[in-house]
């Protein structure tokens, strides 16, 4: 077999069952590779070498007498530093959690677990996931694989960046404001953003009550469907999930034919950058050559969408930070605290009014689109723009430069969709655009069914970057 | 205003009791300096010298677009409407 990391997730998961590949050799393979990037990417916070590779021997040994654990059994993954591991570490990307000791371990790493995964480390992430760029003063930045002088997108950083050079076969991430599908969209992955109370997030660090979702980033969609399966569904510690349905697999692998695509008129299709809208002209005729419905819709102003999506993002983000606001200030960055800041001058009228709002905004949006199964958006207006041009002193335009990039990000989160996101073309200069399918409430699967067929025509999601000389 | 901006819910029975929701942008106010300093230290949580006029300029946007007059709701919307809302709009 050729180098074992190179492999999917599904096709690894495969081969580790039918005793074709070790789960030590899986393990060793990636960890190889770490070896080799970590000092390009800053992509992991944390390694655990010695534990992965011992738990990578007792799958192998597990597999041996008495079959696979789950459908992961033996595969090493590894997770943004957010997903608490009782007795363990938990930075979360910052100063003030540095050395915090996690007293659980959440649902989410649990239930992979289950599913027979190892965990080989604990991935960059901006601090607290307050952040779209990748940038993190504290940790230093996680730098794209594509070319490490441009940003990784965030919250996930390290998800996107790890998952794109072949480091794990899949990472967790969150996406609050856009945090899985702009690192999916810069290091040219498949990211899945779960509909909101899908997926449990017991245990796993907060940003917003109301807006957190967690989600993988992997090699391709397929391999987000086999993540979503492990950790999709109701969990006694996370009543928002109280009704979430588990995953159906037959409906994320089914045929996309005879199935609807919505193609915004506005706002997801202003001022796009001419290589992003050459890869949404090509997506909308590759569905078409699939056999997919594709119409225009004119959906209500996402501007507004976005602007109550900031509010209550901002507010409890504060509220939840206002202990450390009040006693450690000095232990956040800059960038982080200033916005943690704005949050305190929303009026509670006015977040109780954009979290009212919340209900009548998704009835418009699904009036508006009517029987479609998807909306395609492009992920963001460009490619991802450099680490230096969107940092604090990069000048009057860094910060306009970073709400342009996220300008497509935040409407889906207030509304709590579910979305796909697919590696679908590249820039000029050889960096990776990506693509949304923005689903129904609860159809994970059909987004991730759409990513699949899209991807049984295209290889975007197959290019692997090469180690910078 | 009756542009399709203008959004309501489609629930008849709250529609009916409610048919043109509330303006929320008549009851918001504008974001200053002093308003921040305000609120910041009602959350007892000390601003650095400067920081009320920089939170002032980066909220008024955002607070300035949820005021326009395109958002509105009926009276007995709560927050959980959306969780009906979501499931409703599902198509399994």
């Amino acid at each position: 077999m050729s180098d074992p990391a190179l492999l999917s997730l599904a096709d690894a998961a495969n081969a580790i069952r039918a005793h074709k590949l070790s789960s030590v050799e899986a393990t060793q393979a990636l960890l190889a590779r770490i070896e080799t990037w970590q000092p390009v990417l800053n992509a992991f916070v944390r390694l655990d070498k010695d534990a992965a590779l011992k738990a990578a021997k007792e799958a192998d040994a597990t597999l041996a007498k008495s079959g696979p654990t789950g459908p992961l059994h033996g595969v090493p993954l590894a997770h943004k530093d957010m997903y608490y591991v009782k007795g363990k570490p938990c930075g979360c990307g910052s100063k003030v959690r540095d050395g915090w000791i996690a007293p659980a371990t959440s649902t989410a790493l649990t239930r992979l677990e289950e599913a027979g995964a190892i965990r080989i480390g604990a991935l960059h992430m901006a601090e607290f996931a307050y952040g779209p760029t990748g940038h993190n003063a504290y940790l230093g930045h996680a730098r794209n694989p594509f070319n490490p002088l441009h940003i990784t997108g965030g919250s996930s950083s390290g998800s996107g960046a790890s998952v794109a050079a072949r480091l794990t076969y899949a990472a967790l991430g969150s996406d609050t404001g856009g945090s899985i599908r702009m690192p999916a969209h810069c290091c040219g992955v498949s990211g899945l953003k779960t509909t909101t109370g899908r997926v449990s997030r017991a245990n796993a660090m907060p940003l917003s009550f109301t807006l957190d979702t967690v989600g993988p980033l992997a090699r391709s969609a397929e391999d987000c469907g086999l993540i979503a399966e492990a950790i999709a569904g109701p969990d006694p510690l996370d009543p928002v999930t109280d009704k979430s349905p588990f995953w159906d697999k037959a409906a994320a692998q089914r045929d996309v034919k005879g199935l609807t695509i919505g193609v915004p008129t506005s706002f997801y299709v202003d001022d796009l950058d001419p290589d992003v809208a050459a890869t949404l002209d090509a997506a909308i005729s590759e569905f078409e050559r699939l056999g997919a419905r594709v119409v225009k819709v004119t959906m209500p102003d996402q501007t507004a969408v976005a602007a109550a999506a900031i509010v209550v993002l901002a507010v409890e983000a504060a509220a939840l930070h206002a202990p450390w606001l009040r006693t450690r200030p000095g232990d956040y960055t800059p960038q982080v605290r200033n916005r943690l800041e704005n949050g305190l001058a929303y009026s509670a009228i006015e977040y109780l009014e954009a979290l009212r709002w919340r209900g009548p905004a998704l009835q418009a949006h699904l009036d508006a689109i009517g029987d479609v199964d998807v909306i395609l958006a492009p992920a963001s207006r460009s490619a991802p723009p450099r680490i230096d041009e969107t940092d604090v002193g990069g000048g009057p335009s860094a910060e306009e430069m970073v709400v342009a990039v996220m300008r497509f990000m935040r409407p889906v989160n207030y509304l709590g969709l579910p979305v796909m996101v697919v590696p679908a073309g590249r820039s000029a200069t050889g960096l990776p655009i990506g693509l949304q399918l923005i689903g129904r409430p609860f159809g994970d699967e059909t987004c991730v069914a759409f990513g699949r067929a899209f991807q049984q025509v295209t290889d975007h999601h197959l290019r692997i970057p090469e180690l910078p000389q | 205003m009756s542009s399709p901006a203008t959004w309501s819910i489609r629930n008849p029975g709250i529609r009916s009791r409610a048919p043109a929701g509330q303006i929320m942008g008549r009851a918001m106010a504008d974001v200053t300096t002093e308003r921040v300093a305000i609120m910041a230290a009602a959350a007892r949580v000390s601003l650095p010298e400067g920081s009320p006029a920089r939170i002032a300029k980066a909220v008024a946007p955002v607070a300035t677009r949820m005021a326009q007059d395109d958002i509105a709701i009926a009276f007995e919307v709560e927050p959980s409407t959306y969780e009906l809302i979501a499931r409703r709009g599902a198509k399994r």
